[in-house]
């Protein structure tokens, strides 16, 4: 009786194993999130790879979500749920299931996000040819029904594509950073390896000031002035 | 701008705005240029660093890691089982442990509990009928409610009289056997003559030698009791005081 208890537990313990690795590997650890919340993207593909086919599978086999959307879907909530978590919004914890919610919730809101000023700047960045910046410019802007966004705001992604693709990557990283993720300067001290606060902001002044320079001749370049776009000059 | 701008731009920018909020926050873009102008270079910064990343992304899939998989039973189910199945095999262990065996009682705890169980009151027909003494009613009333001491007291004197009946004698020698006065529960069980009342005497004179660490004596009894209706305890007692 002892010896078949023990293989019993034995083998029950094998078959529920890996299912609770899966389950316990599905949190991060304080130090993961704390580098997922500190926008680290090495962190950020490992969170993608690890819920990919959880999410997706969710969303095609049970909310019926055809498999190209869902995996539209799923990098656009994992964006989102890196977003709240660089602005504090979501702490360590069951970061799947804030995933899961939050893809469903776009596969719901399909048609409102799909007419969606950010959705319609993607599509027409994907519908731009991937040398794009080796074209001539006035041929890429399109008439505003065919692109979806008015011509100011295509103009805005052609100048900020080239202007970004010419400013240091520690630069880019800075703005995106605190325009884009909304992070106080205080929280980016260890991040950049800045001695404080006032670091980070004569920093960001002076990648600003780098950027703007890089717009005004991206601007000259093409022939364009600064009242053709609608981004206010930095 | 103020956090709360920031949070309606990104929340406008991804379509998160619905109803009443986003008729306001349009309202505020055809009126305020300056918000019109962050919304636009947020939404273009976004888009083209939303674009780097997903392509990034998207690339860093190895094909194994592309599949969809099939929901199943949820962490928390696992977690639920694996509990119950800990939980289970604990107590199905438990069960199988060697657990010490009890020691074996002593013969003289075994006829201690044998005389617990004290012998059932003599039935008495109670008010005009019962010729019986007054007396002998109290004592009998006493023992029926478990007033021993009491009972003990009153049947002695009964007893002790001359042409006393071999029901008065083993009333009076239980009682005494029940207040814990072994010799003199022996000397009445003793005095029990021939007859329906003598078996049982004999019976509870053993369980009282026993107590007095009269083996010798408590034995022989108990092997003239063995074909009797008590033979089972008879035997267990026997056993233990080989």
């Amino acid at each position: 009786m002892q010896v078949h208890l023990m293989f019993f537990s034995y083998f029950s313990c094998k078959a529920l194993l890996p299912l609770a690795k899966q389950t316990a590997s599905n949190t991060l650890t304080a130090s993961e999130f704390e580098r997922f919340a500190a926008g680290d993207e090495t962190e950020l593909t490992a969170f993608f790879k690890q819920h990919f086919g959880y999410v997706t599978g969710w969303l095609i086999y049970r909310e019926k979500c055809p498999p190209d959307q869902a995996r539209e879907w799923y990098a656009d909530a994992v964006l989102r749920v890196r977003l709240k978590a660089m602005q504090g919004e979501v702490s360590a914890g069951n970061l799947r299931a804030y995933l899961l919610k939050t893809a469903i919730n776009f596969h719901k809101m399909e048609q409102r996000r799909e007419s969606s000023l950010l959705k319609r700047h993607e599509r027409f960045l994907e519908q731009l040819p991937p040398n794009a910046a080796d074209e001539d410019f006035d041929q890429l802007i399109k008439e505003e029904e065919t692109a979806g966004i008015d011509l100011k705001q295509q103009r805005n992604i052609l100048v900020l594509q080239k202007a970004l693709a010419l400013l240091g990557d520690a630069c880019r990283q800075l703005l995106t950073d605190t325009i884009l993720h909304g992070i106080k300067v205080g929280q980016l001290v260890e991040k950049y390896g800045l001695k404080d606060a006032r670091g980070v902001t004569a920093k960001k002044q002076d990648c600003k000031g780098q950027l703007q320079r890089l717009v005004h001749k991206v601007l000259q370049q093409l022939g364009w002035s600064a009242d053709q776009i609608s981004i206010p000059m930095l | 701008m103020n956090h709360n701008d920031e949070t309606q731009i990104q929340d406008y920018a991804a379509g998160l705005l619905s109803g009443s909020q986003k008729a306001e926050f349009e309202r505020r873009l055809h009126a305020e240029p300056d918000l019109k102008a962050e919304l636009d270079l947020y939404v273009a910064m976004t888009a083209l660093d939303q674009q780097r990343l997903k392509q990034s992304l998207f690339n860093s899939l190895e094909p194994h890691e592309m599949q969809p998989l099939k929901p199943g039973i949820s962490g928390k189910w696992i977690w639920g089982a694996a509990g119950l199945l800990v939980l289970i095999l604990i107590g199905v262990w438990y069960t199988q442990l060697p657990h010490p065996p009890a020691q074996p009682a002593t013969a003289q705890e075994i006829a201690f509990a044998l005389i617990k169980e004290a012998y059932p009151p003599p039935v008495a027909a109670m008010g005009g009928n019962d010729a019986s003494k007054a007396n002998q009613q109290q004592a009998y009333l006493a023992y029926r409610n478990k007033r021993y001491t009491e009972a003990a007291s009153l049947l002695k004197t009964l007893a002790d009289q001359p042409g006393a009946s071999d029901e008065l004698i083993f009333y009076t020698g239980e009682s005494c056997l029940q207040t814990g006065e072994w010799n003199a529960a022996i000397s009445y069980f003793d005095k029990v003559g021939p007859g329906y009342w003598n078996d049982i005497a004999q019976w509870r004179m053993a369980l009282a030698l026993i107590q007095t660490g009269q083996k010798d004596a408590a034995k022989f009894l108990l092997q003239e009791l063995q074909t009797g209706n008590k033979k089972n305890e008879v035997e267990k007692l026997l056993k233990t005081l080989q």
